[in-house]
């Protein structure tokens, strides 16, 4: 009987030479077998069970936002480069990672990454991972074990273990407030004011099956889709039919705010404003939201 | 005593489908009977009440089936009306109404990575249904395996695969048509022969290695998709071996590039054909070895 406790259950993400223990909080894996019903007629009753897919899994995971690691340069932590990595790609044929956890791992494509960032709180993250396998490579292989990595403590730039964490106090999002004025002088009449914002972005893969074989010869990526949520205190009214691209840059920041070390970006590149929306409740202020998208 | 009305309505496991008696695992099947009833003007008339028949009665049974092994209907693609005599008459049974002269006409395989085999089949007939609806109960039949196209091996000659070194085959359909008409003698409604038309099978394949290769008179190319059972032994064969005639290639966005090969044969009687540098073509037909140039 393999009994593991969560505290030797951490979630390991490689890619090439580069490696990170992300500060998961949780993470889930599912693996999959299609068994569809064939019926016939004049029976009454299925046939049995059969295949008609190849077994697919895949992992979800939550994870403390880290930033102080760095992989070929770029700092933060492994799935922020990743999905930047995946963004601006060029490239069709998707390059995969080894995600393990518990002693179970696969070679995954990233589905999902999104973060969350709000006054006075930690930013949390989320990532998942599909498994398609590879020509006779099982989607997931492993058994239920103790990883043998821990993550460690420290806010040293580049170690492999990223533990700084990023967090509202220091990270103003002022590349994401909204300005309006009516468009004479003085200028601008109204400034927002953030107070926080959700960050995603979905990829979109596509696994080639050939005959007599069950998993995928390739696997490649096509689209991406990317979304900021931002909440503040303006309503822009004025939103256009077309309106403009911008591009957006996200800094997150850990509690030192002394370290020059301590900041994770994110980019959006060519995105527009494509909803607004206001809501009011007791003992709050009126709060605004908008939905900036961009597609890859 | 139930006051309640009577409907005759019945579910798809009321029907069985049974060819030259033996019982068909089809996941759907119709059954299509038509007349050749038309007016009867007289010189004088623009309407009339009296319909005459101008041909004789027949129909179709189609449906789609499991392949579980060797396939039962493909014996019916080769060796139909080469030769006189040498026809197999089909008869067929759904849920009760009956026919005994029904022809091969179409018969169709798909393949799809990771999916059960498939076949689709047309017989047509040419006579009047017989017998009754009789609606059965009967549980499944006992295990069956049904063959998957994980377990398929495909292998191919040819220069069309040559041609950016072809090593995927990432799906496709293998096809059979046969034109069949009934020939009646005088009193006849139901044919005393039939006479086989043209016969033809294609196969197109989805491959990778997108090339624009395809000479003027085509090229010689042969497909050949063993499937294998889950014990790994080979149970079935469907080989195509003509000429390469048709090459698409296809994209959309958040799609892959595809590109197809379509490869036909004239008959499905063993023939081989070959091209040389876009030459005569040489057609030998295996079983009388005629050469035509």
């Amino acid at each position: 009987m393999a009994t593991v406790f969560y505290d030797k259950a951490s979630v390991s993400v490689e890619w090439g030479s580069v490696g990170e223990t992300l500060l998961a909080s949780d993470f889930t894996i599912n693996y999959s077998t299609s068994a569809q019903p064939l019926y016939a007629v004049g029976n009454k009753g299925s046939l049995g069970q059969f295949p008609s897919s190849a077994r697919v899994g895949d992992i979800s995971f939550n994870f403390i936002t880290s930033l102080t690691g760095a992989h070929y340069g770029q700092k933060g932590n492994i799935i922020n480069f990743l999905a930047s990595g995946i963004k601006h790609s060029v490239g069709s044929t998707a390059s995969g990672v080894t995600i393990s956890g518990a002693g179970v791992k696969g070679f995954g494509f990233l589905n999902s990454y999104s973060l969350n960032v709000a006054s006075n709180s930690i930013s949390s993250s989320s990532a998942s991972f599909t498994f398609f396998g590879h020509d006779n490579e099982l989607p997931i292989s492993g058994r239920l074990a103790d990883s043998t990595v821990t993550v460690g403590l420290g806010t040293t730039a580049g170690g492999s273990l990223a533990t700084g964490i990023a967090h509202g106090r220091y990270t103003p999002l002022t590349t994401l407030r909204t300005t309006i004025g009516a468009g004479y002088d003085p200028g601008p009449t109204d400034i927002g004011t953030v107070f926080g914002a959700d960050y995603s972005v979905s990829f979109n893969h596509n696994p080639i099956y050939k005959l007599g074989q069950e998993f995928p010869v390739t696997s490649l990526y096509t689209t991406a889709q990317e979304s900021i949520n931002v909440t503040e205190d303006i309503f822009q009214s004025g939103l256009a039919f077309n309106e403009s691209s911008n591009d957006y840059t996200i800094d997150l920041h850990g509690l030192d705010d002394a370290s020059t070390d301590d900041k994770m970006q994110l980019k959006m590149i060519s995105g527009k404003q494509v909803s607004t929306s206001m809501s009011a409740g007791l003992d709050d202020i009126v709060r605004s939201q908008k939905t900036l998208t961009a597609s890859y | 005593m139930s006051n309640l009305p009577t409907f005759k309505f019945y579910s798809a496991s009321n029907a069985k489908l049974k060819v030259n008696g033996e019982e068909i695992l089809a996941s759907n099947a119709s059954l299509s009977l038509r007349t050749s009833i038309e007016p009867t003007y007289l010189i004088t008339q623009r309407n009339t009440n009296d319909y005459m028949a101008s041909d004789g009665v027949g129909g179709d049974l189609s449906f789609d089936y499991y392949l579980t092994g060797e396939d039962y209907f493909k014996s019916f693609i080769t060796g139909q009306g080469e030769r006189a005599g040498e026809v197999t008459v089909i008869s067929g049974n759904f849920g009760g109404l009956n026919f005994d002269s029904g022809y091969l006409t179409s018969y169709s395989v798909n393949f799809g990575p990771n999916s059960p085999a498939i076949a689709s089949a047309k017989v047509s007939f040419f006579d009047e249904l017989r017998g009754e609806f009789e609606p059965t109960e009967q549980p499944p039949v006992a295990s069956v395996q049904v063959l998957n196209l994980r377990n398929a091996l495909v292998s191919n000659e040819g220069e069309v695969f040559v041609s950016g070194g072809v090593d995927n085959f990432v799906g496709g359909a293998y096809n059979y048509t046969a034109e069949v008409k009934p020939v009646y003698l005088m009193d006849e409604t139901k044919p005393s022969a039939v006479s086989f038309g043209p016969k033809s099978v294609n196969v197109n394949f989805e491959i990778d290695s997108p090339s624009g290769y395809l000479p003027f008179s085509g090229t010689r190319a042969k497909i050949s998709l063993d499937l294998k059972n889950s014990a790994g032994a080979i149970v079935e064969n469907f080989t195509c071996s003509g000429v390469a005639n048709q090459r698409n290639l296809a994209s959309a966005v958040g799609d892959y590039i595809k590109q197809t090969v379509n490869i036909m044969q004239g008959t499905p009687a063993g023939i081989e054909v070959t091209n040389q540098a876009g030459g005569i073509l040489t057609v030998v037909e295996n079983m009388r070895g005629v050469e035509f140039t």
